[in-house]
């Protein structure tokens, strides 16, 4: 899969990057939610998996304006807010089906959520 | 006897000559033209009546007296110049049984109609048993008449109205006695309709065995409004009014239906109080009645009395009214004198404290008072002394049992008419329940700012965490390769780092903090920034810090912190994108008391500002402006805090868009300032002498 991860600790992003091309993902790297938008455009990838809390954009308007140009996306929301479930609920609401997974969360467990195939209404997958 | 004038004297005996013992001889006695002149011509008033009444003779000074003329007099019966149809029955009859009269007290009419109280001393001339002729001797007791009968009068009224306690008991006796005293037959008094502005009768009198229907009827239907009338007028002039003879040139509205009815006199005199005229008191009389001073001026001071009566009788009631609403209140309300002494006790109070009135009237205040407050007493009245009232002042009392309640008291000085402080009345509010309820608003709060840090802690961790988790794995999986291996494990250490330097930070806010302990400011404010780097960040705003170096307090490090963080969130959340965050603390002294050091701590965020209608609330608990975060407490609890250290807190802010921003001014003192024990009294001395504003 092609896969864009956004996340402003480059740290996480680039870790998460290494583990999914160990994978044999086509995965690359974007620290803010305006370069993920723009790569997104360019790259059209099979998913996106993105922090939520970022300097600038965030990471719900990311996804939202991403969803808009390839609604066959995939978008897994990442974080450690539990602020986060009260904002994806409104997006839902909106229309959007986004996934969220919470950090810390084992790669294996990020692995096989994507491998798995996307359902409608897709639950979230605690870690 | 027939209408002969000239009296048959018998001859007068012939008198001795004087002789060496000294008799004289009196010229007139032989003389009977000095006889005639001595009795014609003396100044005292004698007559002479047949046994069937007809007058045979009287003499200048009666009929001088009475006003006849001797042909309107003389030979007429004496009836018609009683003014009692009964007493000359009643000399005859007397005299016919060979009495004397001495000093009998009769009325006379005189020519102008008016009475005179005479005293009428009376012998006959006998002839075996034949009535020749009375010999009668008047002495005029009118004025000493007139004046016992209304001094009488006086004194009647003046026990009336000492010992009556309404004007409705009284007005009846009253019309009464002033009748007697001026031999009226009618009285009434009009009283003022404050409403309408109208007099109204309120109560008439007539006399026994007479009766003025058509009189008493208007009397009763009319009201005069200012210059009507009789009482009309005399309410208008605030002065007596005496009518000798009505006549119909007065215009009077009852004038016609009184001359109808033989009315032929009256006078009016106005009830006067303080502020003015309320009432009006007539009197009518069938009889002539003269001016007369002397009762007029009788008149207007009864006035007066009558006046000083009702407004007696208003003031009592208006304190009746007062006690009652004391009474009733659900407030307990009580008053003490200027030694501390209680003067009055409600029952709320009785209820509050347990004490019922009569136990503690008369006795200290002192007795509510926990003894280790007693100097507060002195403080109290020395401020009540001084005129000064005291408000919400927050302190503790003891109730009969022993048992302590949080109150709050409000006093003010009581002041007699002349404005000297004679006591105080003070309001006690039971703020227990208050105080038990802020208490339990404090331990929320904590506990949600708890919660929130928690948030920001579990956040902040599991960046950290995440990056760990993801390094681990990779170790793991790059692991015959040990260099990069090894790299991985680097760098995940230096992560578990940031989490162990997260963890001591922020469990170092719920290390006990019971007692003060030296705290340093900048770090304590070093550490809060750390903790908000993440927010600071995401929304743009650049952070100043401007620390003296080596700041230091006594203080509860925890509570001190929390109460930065709050301001500090506070101004984060005013700044959604972007701003300036700008921290800076340094020595200083209290801003009225220059003997106290310590630090100064000011905030200043360039957010959208406070708007004034919201800065008197801000302190207030569960005030806030944020919509969907928060307690609203934050601000309550930081100023709690502030104050139970013996700091200051204050707050400037604008809201214009070419300037806009706030910033809170804390002062913390060096050391705690010395506590009384109970952290409640400690922020009511700062309420009595230091308001906070805000």
């Amino acid at each position: 899969m092609k896969i864009i991860v956004v996340d402003d600790e480059p740290i996480i992003a680039d870790t998460l990057v290494d583990i999914l091309k160990g994978e044999g993902h086509d995965a690359f790297a974007v620290s803010n939610g305006a370069a993920a938008i723009k790569w997104a455009e360019m790259l059209r990838p099979n998913a996106i998996v993105t922090d939520v809390v970022m300097p600038g954009i965030n990471g719900i308007d990311t996804a939202k304006a991403i969803m808009k140009l390839l609604p066959e996306c995939r978008i897994i929301l990442f974080s450690g807010q539990a602020a986060t479930l009260d904002l994806v609920e409104q997006a839902r609401a909106e229309g959007y089906n986004f996934e969220v997974l919470a950090k810390p969360i084992n790669p294996d467990v990020l692995l096989s959520a994507l491998i798995k195939p996307h359902r409608a209404g897709a639950e979230s997958a605690a870690s | 006897m027939g209408a002969n004038p000239i009296m048959k004297v018998p001859k007068p005996s012939k008198r001795v000559k004087k002789d060496s013992s000294g008799f004289h001889e009196v010229p007139f006695y032989r003389d009977h033209a000095g006889l005639t002149d001595f009795l014609e011509n003396a100044v005292l008033a004698m007559h002479s009546v047949a046994p069937d009444g007809t007058i045979l003779w009287a003499n200048k000074a009666e009929l001088s007296l009475l006003g006849y003329m001797p042909e309107e007099y003389v030979g007429h019966h004496i009836s018609e110049f009683h003014a009692d149809k009964d007493a000359i029955d009643d000399i005859l009859g007397s005299l016919i049984a060979h009495e004397e009269m001495q000093g009998y007290k009769a009325r006379l009419r005189c020519k102008d109609g008016t009475i005179r109280y005479v005293r009428i001393h009376s012998n006959v001339l006998w002839n075996d048993e034949d009535f020749i002729y009375s010999r009668c001797f008047i002495i005029d007791v009118t004025d000493h008449e007139r004046r016992a009968k209304r001094i009488a009068a006086q004194h009647t009224i003046t026990r009336l109205l000492a010992e009556s306690t309404s004007l409705d008991d009284v007005t009846g006796p009253l019309l009464e006695s002033i009748c007697n005293a001026s031999e009226c037959d009618f009285g009434t008094v009009w009283l003022l309709d404050d409403l309408q502005q109208q007099l109204r009768c309120v109560k008439s009198w007539t006399r026994p065995g007479t009766a003025f229907p058509q009189f008493e009827n208007a009397t009763a239907s009319l009201s005069f409004g200012k210059g009507q009338g009789l009482p009309g007028r005399v309410w208008a002039s605030n002065e007596p009014a005496w009518i000798e003879k009505i006549g119909l040139d007065y215009h009077l509205p009852r004038g016609p239906i009184a001359l109808k009815e033989g009315i032929h006199s009256v006078f009016a005199f106005p009830i006067k109080t303080v502020k003015g005229p309320v009432g009006v008191v007539e009197f009518f009389a069938r009889e002539l009645k003269k001016t007369d001073d002397e009762f007029i001026n009788l008149m207007v001071a009864l006035g007066s009395q009558i006046g000083q009566f009702m407004e007696r009788q208003q003031a009592a009631e208006a304190q009746r009214r007062l006690a009652a609403i004391v009474e009733s209140s659900d407030d307990a309300i009580a008053s003490k004198d200027l030694n501390g002494i209680v003067t009055s006790w409600n029952r709320s109070a009785e209820r509050m404290f347990g004490y019922k009135a009569e136990e503690i009237v008369g006795r200290p205040i002192l007795l509510v008072i926990p003894p280790e407050l007693h100097r507060d007493e002195d403080m109290i009245l020395g401020k009540i002394r001084r005129g000064e009232k005291i408000d919400h002042f927050e302190t503790v009392r003891v109730t009969k049992s022993g048992d302590r309640i949080d109150v709050s008291l409000t006093i003010s000085p009581v002041k007699d008419e002349l404005g000297r402080v004679i006591g105080a009345a003070k309001i006690v509010r039971n703020i227990t329940e208050n105080k038990k309820m802020e208490r339990a608003l404090r331990i929320t709060e904590r506990l949600a700012t708890a919660g929130r840090l928690a948030a920001t802690v579990a956040h902040e961790i599991n960046n950290p965490l995440e990056a760990v988790t993801n390094l681990v794995y990779l170790a793991k999986r790059d692991l015959p390769d040990v260099n990069k291996a090894s790299q991985r494990l680097e760098l995940a250490s230096r992560e578990l780092d940031r989490v162990a330097h997260i963890a001591r930070q922020t469990l170092g806010f719920y290390r006990d903090s019971s007692s003060p302990v030296h705290l340093n400011i900048g770090q304590a404010l070093d550490d809060l920034l750390s903790l908000y780097e993440k927010r600071l960040e995401v929304r743009n705003i650049n952070v100043v810090k401007q620390y003296e170096p080596s700041l230091e307090i006594t203080a509860l490090a925890g509570e001190v912190r929390q109460a930065f963080s709050n301001l500090i969130s506070n101004s984060i959340d005013a700044m959604p994108s972007g701003g300036s965050l700008a921290i800076r603390a340094r020595r200083s002294h209290e801003w009225r008391n220059s003997d106290v050091p310590g630090v100064r701590v000011t905030i200043l965020d360039t957010g959208s500002g406070i708007e004034p209608r919201h800065r008197k609330n801000l302190f207030q608990p569960f005030f806030t402006t944020k919509a969907d975060v928060g307690t609203g407490l934050g601000l309550w609890i930081t100023r709690g805090i502030v104050e139970k250290h013996g700091g200051k807190i204050h707050v400037k802010s604008r809201t214009q868009a070419a300037n806009h921003g706030t910033v809170f001014s804390i002062f913390f003192p060096d050391r705690v300032a010395a506590s009384r024990g109970k952290s409640s009294h400690q922020s009511a001395s700062r309420l009595i002498d230091e308001p906070i504003s805000a």
